[in-house]
């Protein structure tokens, strides 16, 4: 033993502290890529993606320290761990960003096919997104984290999941609590995602319960004819048959068969089809069903199946609790009914039965809690809450700051939308009702709340110039100081930029160069159709449709014949057929196509800098990022500048935004779990650049798989008539829609901005930011949330803020963390049975 | 004066967001010339049965203006904006003025709130000079007596039980000064001390997983260079 005052160093170990190593690459990357792939299906299925951040913190205990620790003790430690998870949230967080915008394409009718150069453009902006999003946030690391000190809620639970094994017993027992609670509370929300065929008993129960239709019912009634009977009407067997059919041809097109020839027969059949459904309701499932077991292929009993129309019965959900309405008679609309039946019964009032189903509405559903309706507050009104422990542990996780947020939100919900409509200053076709639960949000809220954001994103970024600029000069100085070597310099970020713009401007480039409208605008035929649309496309002529140059646009056009009449038309009726099949040029569209490209690019990375420093700072301050809207602003902006015709360069770049944003946002909350685990940022910011360019060709190939099943099984490659719905991307093409007919209130989103720009003038330049968030999102989430921030400063004063902080944030973080593995979970469930053709 | 500033800015911010909602509504009481030729955004007037009077996307003629008056209805929804029409925008510019008035009363409160916070001798919560003293003081005395403890399992664990009370006391008290530090300092030098902190909290953060993770070595350094990164955060801290 030495002297008291001599410090002993003990020796230097063989290996360093394990950081980056092998294992943690490898781990996040399968991990990564597994994950990806799950929500990419998922998100394309039923519209929500999750975080990695959390689940790979808490995979990766179990592969690293768990699995890897019988070979090697040194393994899992807890910084190689957050290498872990730094890799796979970044191989999994752009599937948001691709799911919300690729998929628009294929809903506007137009192909992604890897033989075209189309499908290849999009990857590759898609990669140039994310390494330009990673790029860019990378030096505000200091600023936003150093420096505001902004929370990252979920980076926060995800350190406090890494510092577990040395944070004592306590803590992790409080941190497993709030992971079990979280699992607990949340699994009733999503085991009605899943369900088994109704039983023909039980369906007057599920009508009653309004688990199911009255239509479903019926329709499972018929089926069950049916099978008993062992025999489906006619027209049903025929039309299956012609379905069986047309998969016939398309497999022999697949294997290189005459693809003219027999796209004219699948045409002829569909047109068969249709007349013989005129008027039924069967689905194209049960058809083909019928039709193989009247062939006796399959045994009747097979028809029972809910993807032939057979009742749901939905596994155990609040719902089920029936916590209802009380019972409200509406005698004028009684008598009415009961005049011409008198033994009708009573007709509930529209303020307990709004979709008057007969029966009182669910104040308790598989999701929400109405307490509003509970209180009897007016209608245009809403005070609901999600039944979402991740939105009460990042409430609580932010605390103070978050009452901002859910000011925002009581502004929108409970004084702006009621008094709108108490007013008579909204259309009078809208009912309360209406007005709360959506339509409040879409023509009000969501402007609105995104130009206050704007606005006090833009004052945020001018009142922190001095600590960005701070920031920056560090970081230019690093080589030189103490302690700078941990972040990574300023000349890797500028040369991985720069050649990120370079790709963005040659996707730009040979984009623009597409043809992009739909309709003929001197035939006004239908060149490419909408999914679901009902007017199908012409057929192309050999080679394509012959182009045409005009007002920055390549146009196609019919046939040799439209080529004629359009050479012969003056510009004005140019402009006029222009103007009719919705694609007005812009103000670039005169300029050279090069040129316009090369602004598009520069606009566009101008405004992924700054979109990026958007979310990123939500992301900091609330965990909520409005990806969504800044997204489709994005699509807005280029349409605006390029022309409302410019759709496929305005999804280009949007997807570009959207995969730059969603790394933006994913990098500064690893940032932020690194520096709370003490990791060096500059192995994150390296481990991430290197990696991030995956995700999305992961997810664009996933994208590929699912379409060109879906185009074997029913000639859909997305959307409607297919099982993979595409949600998020169905609301950016109502959006494209919407600017082309001129439906934007662009004035509103103006108007907003002013507000924010203002509301920054005082001491906290980000309120507008949290302000505007909250107007933008369901309230139902900021309300669960403020009870989270509620609690944090009750508890704080109540139990004092240390403990507040010591007990509090563990427990916080295993409700983040117990919402997404449960959320995982279950996606991963209806991944495997949706392959296996299970429910 | 902060509570007269946030009502005033909630006022404000309440009229300004009204006002912005009805940009686009239109009052039928508007001149005809003025509103012919608008097209409809949403449907205008409800039937019995709920229906709009006139659909949404319709031009609109003289007609349909003198249909709506006769069903009574009082406003329209158009896809333009035009200045002229928008009956609220003295409301909305009246919100702009409470809006500034608000931020400025708030910038003068907090200005004072600085000011009175950095020279309070009696504050109750630690100086931010204070706390970087103190850690650092806890640091140099916890690295002073790791070579006495029996093993390096003890080590461990005083490093961790030490380093919990340093993030808990010390580093806790001086990120809750930032007030004080921002009034005394400015946002530019604000900036210049927290990235001197950062640094220093960070190998605070490392050595704690270093000795969480068993990694003796690890630790130890981080200490030593903690040590010397709090050493760099005192001078910038003196006036």
């Amino acid at each position: 033993m030495s002297e008291k005052n001599e410090p002993i160093q003990p020796d230097a170990p063989k290996k360093k502290y394990r950081e980056v190593t092998v294992a943690a690459v490898v781990f996040g990357v399968v991990v990564g890529a597994i994950m990806n792939a799950s929500i990419t299906y998922s998100g394309l299925k039923i519209g929500f993606t999750i975080v990695g951040s959390s689940i790979a913190a808490v995979l990766g205990f179990g592969v690293l320290r768990g699995v890897m620790r019988s070979i090697n003790p040194k393994a899992g430690s807890i910084l190689e761990t957050n290498i872990g998870q730094t890799i796979a949230s970044s191989v999994n967080t752009t599937n948001s960003g691709v799911i919300f915008t690729v998929p628009v394409l294929l809903l506007l009718g137009y192909s992604l096919s890897p033989t075209e150069s189309r499908f290849w453009l999009v990857t590759f902006a898609c990669m140039a997104g994310a390494v330009l999003g990673t790029c860019f946030i990378i030096p505000l690391r200091k600023q936003m984290i150093d420096i505001d000190r902004l929370r990252f809620p979920s980076g926060t639970a995800v350190g406090s999941i890494l510092k577990s094994p040395g944070a004592g017993i306590k803590k992790t027992i409080v941190l497993l609590a709030g992971i079990g609670v979280a699992m607990l509370i949340y699994l009733p929300t999503q085991l009605p995602l899943f369900h088994d065929e109704a039983n023909i008993n039980d369906l007057k129960l599920l009508v009653e319960n309004e688990k199911i239709s009255e239509q479903d019912a019926e329709l499972t009634l018929t089926i069950k004819g049916w099978i008993d009977g062992q025999s489906a009407p006619a027209s049903v067997v025929r039309a299956g048959e012609l379905r069986l059919a047309i998969k016939t041809l398309r497999a022999q097109i697949a294997e290189g068969g005459d693809k003219e020839t027999r796209e004219r027969e699948i045409a002829s059949l569909e047109t068969q089809i249709d007349v013989l459904e005129e008027g039924s309701d069967y689905n194209a499932a049960l058809t083909i069903a019928a039709a193989r077991a009247t062939a006796g292929n399959i045994e009747w009993s097979k028809l029972r199946s809910s993807k032939n129309g057979w009742a749901k019965d939905p596994f155990w959900g609040y719902s089920d609790l029936r916590i209802r309405m009380g019972a409200e008679v509406d005698e004028e609309k009684t008598a009415r009914a009961q005049e011409t039946d008198p033994d009708a019964k009573g007709v509930l009032t529209e303020r307990v039965d709004r979709k008057q189903t007969g029966h009182p509405d669910l104040l308790v559903t598989d999701s929400t809690v109405d307490v509003g309706r509970f209180l009897r507050i007016p209608d245009s009104a809403q005070l609901m809450f999600a039944i979402a422990p991740f939105a009460l542990g990042a409430g609580y996780l932010t605390g103070r700051a978050g009452l901002m947020v859910l000011a925002g939100g009581v502004l929108a919900y409970l004084f702006l939308n009621p008094i709108l409509f108490e007013g008579g200053l909204l259309p009078e076709t809208l009912k309360g009702f209406d007005v709360a639960e959506g339509w409040g949000r879409s023509n009000l809220g969501k402007p609105l709340g995104i130009g206050l954001l704007l606005g006090g994103a833009m004052m945020g970024v001018v009142v922190a110039f001095p600590s960005i600029r701070a920031a920056l000069a560090s970081i230019a100085a690093a080589p030189t100081s103490k302690g700078g070597s941990d972040e990574l310099g300023l000349k890797p970020l500028i040369i991985a930029a720069a050649g990120a713009f370079v790709l963005l401007f040659v996707a730009a480039d040979v984009s623009t160069n597409e043809a992009s409208n739909r309709v003929c605008p001197v035939t006004d035929q239908v060149l490419v159709a909408e999914v679901g649309a009902p007017v199908e496309a012409i057929e192309a002529p050999d080679g394509g449709f012959p182009k045409v140059h005009y007002r920055g646009y390549n146009l196609a056009l019919a046939d040799a014949a439209a080529v004629r009449a359009w050479d012969g038309l003056d510009n004005e009726a140019r402009d006029s057929a222009l103007k009719k099949i919705k694609s007005s040029p812009g103000p670039l569209s005169g300029w050279n196509r090069h040129l316009r490209a090369l602004v598009i690019a520069a606009i566009g990375t101008l405004w992924i800098w700054f979109a990026g420093i958007i979310i990123a700072q939500c992301t900091g301050m609330t965990d909520w990022s409005p990806i969504s809207g800044i997204a489709l602003l994005t699509v807005v902006l280029v349409m605006v500048l390029a022309g409302v015709g410019s759709v496929i360069p305005a999804v280009l770049v949007g997807a570009t935004l959207c995969c730059a944003i969603t790394m933006s946002a994913d990098m500064m909350s690893d940032l932020r779990t690194g520096y709370i685990v003490g990791a060096k940022p500059r192995n994150q910011q390296i481990v991430e650049l290197c990696t991030t360019w995956i995700g999305p060709v992961i997810c664009m190939m996933v994208v590929l798989l699912i379409t060109q099943a879906n185009l074997a099984k029913t000639g859909i490659p997305l959307g409607e008539g297919t099982e993979t719905g595409a949600p998020q991307a169905e609301a950016l093409k109502s959006v494209i829609i919407g600017v082309q007919g001129g439906d934007m209130p662009y004035m509103m989103y103006g108007l907003g901005t002013l507000l924010g720009l203002l509301l920054g003038l005082g001491s906290f330049a980000g309120l507008g930011v949290l302000v505007g968030l909250s107007m933008y999102l369901p309230f139902f989430y900021i309300t669960t949330y403020g009870i989270g921030c509620i609690a944090n400063i009750t508890i704080a004063k109540w139990k004092g803020r240390t403990w507040a902080e010591e007990w509090g944030v563990p427990f916080a973080a295993g409700l983040i963390v117990g919402e997404a593995i449960l959320s995982l979970i279950v996606n991963a469930l209806i991944v495997i049975m949706s392959s296996g053709g299970g429910s | 004066m902060k509570l007269i500033a946030s009502i005033i800015l909630t006022i404000a911010l309440s009229l300004g967001t009204l006002a912005a909602a009805t940009a686009y509504t239109v009052s039928l009481g508007t001149p005809d010339e003025q509103l012919v030729g608008k097209t409809l955004k949403f449907g205008a007037g409800a039937t019995a049965d709920d229906e709009p009077i006139i659909d949404p996307g319709t031009v609109l003629t003289e007609g349909d203006l003198v249909t709506l008056r006769e069903a009574g209805v009082k406003h329209v929804h158009v896809k333009e904006f035009r200045f002229g029409l928008w009956r609220h925008s003295w409301v909305f510019g009246l919100s702009m003025v409470g809006l500034v008035g608000g931020a400025m009363m708030l910038r003068v409160d907090a200005k004072r709130r600085l000011l009175a916070a950095d020279n309070d001798p009696h504050g109750t919560s630690l100086s931010p000079n204070a706390a970087i003293a103190q850690a650092r003081a806890a640091i140099d005395e916890l690295r002073a007596d790791l070579p006495a403890m029996p093993t390096d399992q003890d080590r461990l664990e005083a490093i961790l039980a030490k380093l919990d009370d340093v993030q808990r006391v010390q580093i806790a008290a001086f990120i809750g000064a930032r007030e004080k530090l921002v009034g005394r300092f400015g946002l530019a030098g604000y900036a210049r001390v927290m990235d001197r902190f950062a640094a220093s909290e960070r190998q605070v953060n490392r050595a704690w997983s270093a000795a969480a993770d068993h990694e003796l070595y690890e630790s130890m350094v981080c200490l030593d260079r903690a040590s010397e990164l709090f050493a760099d955060v005192e001078p910038l801290l003196k006036h």
